[in-house]
């Protein structure tokens, strides 16, 4: 077996490097060169690879046109290969590639962008859950109310920029009618990821609401909770914030410690 | 949402011609509901835990038989078995009870780095041992049979002394997996790498054969290339009538994967393959 194992590796490190001299004498010739037949291989792998992330961040793709897009895949794929079987799960850091990745560095919102496309496509394929059981909530005498600890839907995701990233997201969707017009300089803004009726919308939040949503996804004690959202916002109404994000189902269970 | 063990009042796939879903169609299908006599999907596109992909095969399964078709299984992979992925597929074998359930003769991954392609083996003794003993590995945890398909192929190793036919041959003997055996690969293959069609069809035990394929290809002068871009081929219709003529009546699929052209020109493919099914002549087509 270590001569498949060698050979698996040698196979896979010429396709993504391009430097096919390791195979060339283990390939029959037969009228081809090795360099065509190996050629197949990588078009096709390189062509499937792109096409999964062009499905998964086509704001980025719209947003740095197709070409640039192609070869900012393409070192992608080389340095970090898909780590799966299934392409749905391929492109976790492409954002943070594009973090470093010097030939995008005039454009600093770019790894954001793709890192809000990551998570739109995450929200979109993750589980269902049933809504919050609001008789079970109500069945909890009031003293114990600072304990609880709520969980966020699956399908919900939390997510702050420095950039205005929704905008951009939105105003490169396919069925945009709005003039496409971004002011990169409108501040950071702090977003809600859900799902309704399978389709993701992304909603901007006040700081109060992001206070209390970011402090219950980590799990944090709804009394902590409240304290931080009360911090960011003196006059917060808590009560009908907690029955929007119950009845939207943001929140669909909780726990007593 | 977890395994909930369902039972669906279609049952399998009947020996006639089916349609590989794909997601171009999934309105069509659901709005129109089309005469297909079965659908087959790629098992990893239902991977996800929840959301759209789930409603859409939900409503297929309640009306047509099913077959789920693995494309990253790599059960040829030197690693170890992704656990994961047999996880999410037996997940998803008892959600939809599939009627049957595929995989290729091949590997994509190793040292944890996939290429999410069907990359062909060296056919040694010692591969042999290696694939046959991993798709045990796959069934047993499945708990069930699989198919394993012979791919298209653009290169052969050095290395390999044995013929590709006598190689799926010896796996499903060795394995006790059946045999999906696509017409247009054996076809491709005998035009890139020079041998009879025929004999590949004859070196191919008939009682294991459980499903076909077919697919159009791409001849790019120097190679033919497995694009699934195009309409079957007549050659490959004229193969495969000799494959229904030795194989008998079985549960046959048009693939189309690239330029994915209306429901009707796959059904009118479909049709085309039925007829074949029904007079075992390949000049029906």
């Amino acid at each position: 077996m270590p001569a498949l194992r060698e050979l698996q590796e040698s196979f896979c490190d010429a396709l993504l490097s391009g430097d096919n001299t390791a195979l060339d004498a283990r390939i029959r010739a037969d009228g081809l060169g090795p360099a065509r037949r190996l050629g197949i291989y990588r078009n096709t792998v390189f062509s499937n690879l792109r096409a999964a992330l062009r499905d998964i961040f086509p704001v980025v793709e719209r947003v740095v046109g197709a070409d640039f897009f192609t070869y900012c895949a393409d070192d992608y794929i080389r340095r970090h290969p898909s780590p799966a079987g299934d392409l749905n799960r391929y492109g976790a850091s492409f954002g943070d590639f594009l973090a470093g990745f010097t030939p995008a560095a005039s454009l600093p919102y770019l790894p954001d962008v793709a890192r809000l496309e990551w998570r739109v496509h995450h929200v979109y394929h993750a589980a269902e859950h049933a809504a919050l059981d609001i008789a079970r909530l109500a069945a909890i005498v009031p003293e114990c109310y600072e304990t609880l600890r709520f969980t966020l839907h699956p399908a919900s995701t939390l997510f702050a920029s420095q950039f205005p990233v929704q905008r951009i997201w939105q105003v490169n969707q396919p069925d945009c009618t709005e003039t496409p017009d971004v002011n990169l300089d409108s501040g950071d803004v702090k977003l809600l990821i859900e799902r309704r009726a399978q389709r993701v919308v992304i909603q901007v939040l006040r700081c109060s609401d992001w206070a209390l949503l970011s402090q219950l996804a980590n799990g944090t004690d709804f009394a902590t909770a409240c304290v931080s959202a009360l911090s960011a916002e003196a006059d917060y109404d808590l009560d009908s914030a907690m029955q929007r994000f119950i009845a939207q189902s943001t929140l669909v269970d909780f726990a007593l410690p | 949402m977890g395994a909930t063990l369902n039972s669906f009042d279609v049952g399998p796939v009947p020996a006639r011609a089916g349609i590989g879903l794909r997601t171009p169609h999934y309105r069509e299908v659901l709005d129109t509901h089309p005469d297909v006599a079965w659908f087959e999907v790629h098992s990893e596109n239902f991977f996800a835990d929840g959301g759209a992909a789930h409603d859409i095969l939900t409503a297929v399964r309640c009306d047509y038989p099913l077959s789920l078709h693995g494309v990253g299984l790599s059960l040829g992979s030197t690693d170890p078995l992704n656990r994961w992925h047999l996880d999410q597929l037996k997940a998803l074998i008892e959600r939809y009870q599939p009627g049957l359930v595929s995989e290729h003769l091949s590997w994509s991954s190793v040292g944890g780095r996939y290429l999410n392609d069907l990359l062909p083996l060296p056919y040694t003794e010692t591969a042999l041992r290696h694939i046959s003993a991993r798709i045990q590995q796959a069934q047993d945890y499945l708990g069930r049979q699989i198919l394993i398909e012979n791919l298209s192929s653009y290169l052969q190793f050095t290395t390999s002394s044995i013929p590709e036919w006598e190689f799926i041959a010896a796996v499903a003997q060795r394995s006790g997996c059946g045999i999906l055996l696509d017409i247009n690969n054996i076809y491709v293959n005998s035009r890139n790498h020079g041998f009879d069609a025929n004999e590949y069809l004859r070196a191919i035990p008939v009682s294991a054969v459980k499903e076909m394929h077919l697919a159009g290809h791409t001849d790019e002068g120097d190679c033919l290339i497995d694009t699934h871009s195009r309409p079957v081929a007549p050659a490959v219709w004229t193969l495969y009538g000799q494959a229904v003529r030795r194989f008998g009546r079985l549960p046959t699929l048009i693939e189309w994967d690239t330029d994915i052209p209306p429901l009707t020109v796959l059904m009118s493919e479909a049709a085309q393959a039925e007829a074949i099914l029904e007079n075992g002549d390949a000049r029906a087509a």
